[in-house]
C-alpha cells in the first residue's frame, strides 16, 4: 500500500513544483525567459539572484541573426550581439546620411558604455538629451553612464525621468544593463550600495519581472533608514505600491516625499494619480497644480493640469495664474500661452485671451517645418 | 417501487450525493456575494461558504475514496494511483506544450475533430490548471491521509463510526448552507422592488488575499448619514462597487442602492461613490470650480431639486461676474418651473 501511496505523493509533490514555478513564471515577461542556451543559463543566474552575470548571459544570447546593413542600419544588433566594430561601422555610416539620427548616436554610445568609455558614452547621449531632454533611451543610458560614473543622484533624476513617461524603452539592451547595473550595486556575496538607485533600478526591472517590486520596496526602505535620497527612495516605495493597486499606502509614500522635498513635482504628480485612483478629487487637484508650481519649466506638468483644473474643475481662475507663471517661466510654451487664452476668456478677459492666441499661433508657425 | 425504497435508493448513491452538493455550494457561494446582505454575519458567512466548498470537496473524495467500484471500473480501479499519476504528468506536458497548441489552434485547421481537440487543450489556462492542480492535490492529500488512517485505526469500530457521523455532520452543514442559499437567493432574484439610495461613509475597508493570485475577499465599515447613523459591514464586489481595498480612503461619501427583497429583507445591489456630495465638497474647497458646479447645477435641474439651485448659481456668479447667459438660462428654468423668487434674485444679481 505504501508503494501506491508514495505514488499520490509524487504526483502531489509534481504539482506543487508546477504551481511554485508558474506563479514564479507568471510575473515574468519573455525578456527573462529566452529559448536559447545563454537564455537558460541566463534564467538560472537570474533565479539564483546573479543579476550581474544573468545580464551577461542573456546579453550573449542577443542579435544572433547575422543581419546586414539594410535590415540593421543603426548597428543595434549588431552592438547587441556583441559585434561592436561592425556596429560602429554600420552606425557611422548612417550617420554621414543622415547626420541628425537618434539611432546611430544610441548605438555609438552603447558601444562606449561597453567599451567603459563613460564619459564619452554620457557625452553622446548628452547630444541628444539637448534636442529631446525626453528620450526614454537616451535617458536610460545617461542613467546607466552616470551611475557606472557614481553621479547616483544624477542617474536617480534620468530614471525618474525616462520612467515618467510609461514605457521601459526601444533598446533591447536597456534592461540588461540595469539588471547588470543592479547585480553589480549589490552582489550576492557582498553588501549592497547605492541603495535608493538599487531601489530606482528595481522598479525599472519590475516592468519585465514584478518579483523586482518586492526589491524595490526592500531597497526604498532601507534607502529612506539611511537617509539615501529619502523624497526619491518614498517616491519610488508609493510608485510600486500604486502599481500594485495599494493607492493609500502609496498616496502615503507620495506626501512623505513631497513632505521631505517641497519641489519634488514628479511625487506631486503621482500623489494627484494616487488621489484619482481612491476617488479624491479635491486632492488630485491640489498635487496636480502643485507639480506644475514645483515645475513651472517642465511642460510634461501642463497635461494634469490641463485634464483635472482646467477641463474637469473648469477652474479659470486658478488655470489662468498657473499658466501665467508657466508662460513667465517659459516664453516659448505654446500650449501654455493657449490654455492661458482659455482661461482669459472663461474669465470675461477678451483681449488677454486674443493676445496669447496670437502668440501661441506665432509659435506654432515658428516650429512647423513648413 | 415504493417512494421509501426510492429514498433508500437514491441514498445510497453515496459520491453522486457529494457530487451535487459540491456543486450546489460553489454556486451558492459565486452568487450569495452579488446577492449581499449588510451586517458582519454576512461577511462571516460568505467567508464560511469558502471553507464549505472545500469541505465538499473532502466530501467528495472521501466518499469515492472509501466507495466500493461498480464492477465495470474495478480493474481500472486497481490502477488509480499510476493513472492518477500519468495524468498529471499528461497535463504538466501539456503545460509546457501550451504555446504552441495555441499557436496551433490559431490556424484554420481544416479536420473539425483535430481542431476541436486543439481548441479544447489550448483553452487550458496555467492560471486554470494550477487552481486544478491545487485542488487536485488538496483532494489526493486527503486520500492518502483516509488510507493511512484506514489502515491504522480504522479497524476499531469506534473509529468507524465516529468516520460515520462526522460524514453525516458535514453533509448536514452543507445542505444546511445550500438551503440558506436557496432562500437568500430567492429573496434577491424574486425582488422587484426598484433600489432605494441610502446614503453613508466609508469607515474603514479591509481585505483577505485568496491564494494562487485569485483577488481578494473585501468588506467595509460604513455608517449612515441618515438618522440614527447605523455602522453596518458589507461584503464588496470587484467590477460591481466603486470602492475596494486600497483605493478607498476613510470618510469617501457613498451611496447604497438598497432592495427591500421578495422576503422582506433587504439586500444591496451596489455601493458607488456620492458624486453630489463629493461635489459639494469639492466646491467648499474650490469654490471656482466651474465646471463640478455646472455639473451639479445640471443634476439639481434633472432631480427638480429647484431650492437648491439658487445658491449655487448665486456662487458662480461670485466667481465669475461675466458669465450673465448661464445665470440668465437657470434664471428662466426657475421661472418656468414655478420658482420666481429665486429667478428674479438671479436676475438681479446679474450685471446689466
Amino acid at each position: 500500500m505504501f508503494r501506491r501511496l508514495s505514488v499520490l505523493a509524487l504526483a502531489i509533490i509534481l504539482m506543487a513544483l508546477w504551481i511554485v514555478a508558474y506563479q514564479r513564471a507568471s510575473l515574468m515577461d519573455s525578456t527573462f525567459l529566452r529559448l536559447s542556451g545563454p537564455g537558460v543559463r541566463g534564467l538560472t543566474l537570474y533565479l539564483s539572484g546573479r543579476y550581474a552575470e544573468a545580464a551577461r548571459a542573456y546579453r550573449a544570447g542577443l542579435g544572433r541573426w547575422g543581419l546586414d546593413y539594410n535590415d540593421d542600419p543603426w548597428g543595434a544588433d549588431a552592438m547587441a550581439g556583441g559585434e561592436l566594430a561592425v556596429a560602429e561601422r554600420r552606425a557611422r555610416t548612417t550617420l554621414t546620411l543622415v547626420p541628425a539620427a537618434f539611432e546611430p548616436r544610441l548605438t555609438l554610445s552603447e558601444i562606449a558604455l561597453d567599451q567603459r568609455r563613460f564619459p564619452a558614452a554620457l557625452e553622446l547621449v548628452g547630444e541628444l538629451l539637448a534636442r529631446d531632454p525626453d528620450h526614454v533611451d537616451a535617458l536610460l543610458l545617461s542613467a546607466i553612464a552616470r551611475a557606472r560614473l557614481g553621479h547616483d543622484g544624477a542617474a536617480i533624476t534620468a530614471i525618474n525621468r525616462a520612467l515618467r513617461h510609461g514605457h521601459p524603452g526601444r533598446r533591447r539592451t536597456l534592461v540588461y544593463r540595469a539588471l547588470e547595473l543592479a547585480g553589480e550595486l549589490a552582489p550576492p556575496e557582498g553588501p549592497a550600495r547605492s541603495l535608493c538607485l538599487l531601489a530606482h533600478l528595481h522598479r525599472y526591472l519590475r516592468i519585465h519581472d514584478d518579483i523586482h517590486g518586492d526589491i524595490a520596496i526592500a531597497y526604498a526602505r532601507r534607502a529612506i533608514a539611511a537617509g539615501d535620497r529619502p523624497a526619491d527612495a518614498y517616491l519610488t516605495l508609493g510608485i510600486v505600491l500604486n502599481r500594485r493597486g495599494r493607492a493609500l499606502e502609496a498616496l502615503q509614500a507620495f506626501q512623505q516625499a513631497v513632505a521631505i522635498d517641497r519641489q519634488h513635482a514628479e511625487a506631486y504628480r503621482w500623489a494627484s494619480q494616487a488621489a484619482r485612483d481612491l476617488k479624491e478629487p479635491v486632492l488630485q487637484y491640489q498635487m496636480a497644480r502643485a507639480a506644475l508650481e514645483a515645475a513651472p519649466t517642465d511642460r510634461f506638468y501642463l497635461a494634469p493640469v490641463e485634464r483635472v483644473v482646467m477641463n474637469w474643475f473648469g477652474d479659470a481662475r486658478t488655470t489662468a495664474a498657473l499658466m501665467q507663471r508657466a508662460v513667465d517661466a517659459d516664453p516659448a510654451n505654446a500650449r501654455a500661452h493657449e490654455n492661458l487664452a482659455r482661461a482669459a476668456r472663461a474669465l470675461g478677459q477678451p483681449d488677454r485671451a486674443a493676445a496669447h492666441e496670437g502668440r501661441a499661433a506665432e509659435l506654432r508657425r515658428a516650429r512647423s517645418p513648413l | 417501487m415504493s417512494l421509501r425504497s426510492l429514498v433508500g435508493r437514491v441514498l445510497s448513491l453515496r459520491v453522486m450525493i457529494a457530487v451535487v452538493l459540491m456543486g450546489l455550494v460553489g454556486y451558492y457561494m459565486c452568487i450569495l456575494g452579488a446577492y449581499r446582505l449588510p451586517g458582519a454575519w454576512f461577511v462571516l458567512a460568505v467567508a464560511a461558504g469558502f471553507a464549505l466548498f472545500a469541505l465538499s470537496l473532502l466530501v467528495v473524495v472521501e466518499r469515492i475514496a472509501l466507495a466500493r467500484p461498480p464492477a465495470a471500473l474495478q480493474p481500472v480501479a486497481a490502477h488509480a494511483e499510476p493513472l492518477i499519476f500519468l495524468l498529471v504528468v499528461n497535463l504538466l506536458i501539456l503545460s509546457l506544450l501550451l504555446p504552441v497548441i495555441q499557436g496551433i489552434a490559431a490556424v484554420p485547421l481544416p479536420d473539425s475533430v483535430f481542431r476541436r481537440v486543439v481548441g479544447v487543450a489550448a483553452a487550458v489556462s496555467g492560471r486554470g490548471l494550477s487552481i486544478v492542480f491545487a485542488l487536485a492535490a488538496l483532494a489526493l492529500a486527503w486520500v492518502i491521509l483516509l488510507r493511512l488512517l484506514q489502515a491504522t485505526v480504522g479497524r476499531w469500530t469506534l473509529f468507524r463510526w465516529m468516520g460515520r457521523a462526522l460524514d453525516r455532520l458535514a453533509v448536514a452543514l452543507l445542505v444546511l448552507y445550500c438551503l440558506a442559499g436557496v432562500t437568500l437567493a430567492s429573496n434577491s432574484a424574486l425582488d422587484t422592488s426598484p433600489p432605494v439610495p441610502r446614503r453613508a461613509e466609508i469607515l474603514a475597508v479591509a481585505s483577505v488575499e485568496l491564494p494562487l493570485r485569485l483577488g481578494q475577499f473585501a468588506w467595509a465599515d460604513l455608517r449612515d448619514l441618515e438618522p440614527p447613523h447605523r455602522t453596518e459591514r458589507l461584503v464588496l464586489l470587484r467590477g460591481q462597487d466603486d470602492v475596494g481595498p486600497h483605493r478607498t480612503a476613510p470618510g469617501q461619501p457613498v451611496r447604497l442602492a438598497m432592495r427591500a427583497g421578495h422576503f422582506g429583507v433587504p439586500w444591496v445591489q451596489a455601493v458607488s461613490v456620492d458624486h453630489q456630495r463629493q461635489a459639494e465638497r469639492v466646491l467648499a474647497a474650490v469654490p471656482a470650480a466651474a465646471g463640478v458646479r455646472r455639473a451639479l447645477i445640471a443634476e439639481l435641474l434633472r432631480e427638480r431639486r429647484w431650492r437648491e439651485i439658487r445658491p449655487h448659481v448665486e456662487a458662480h456668479l461670485r466667481e465669475y461676474p461675466h458669465d450673465r447667459e448661464y445665470a440668465l438660462k437657470l434664471a428662466r428654468a426657475l421661472e418656468t418651473a414655478g420658482h420666481a423668487a429665486d429667478a428674479t434674485a438671479i436676475t438681479r444679481l446679474v450685471p446689466q
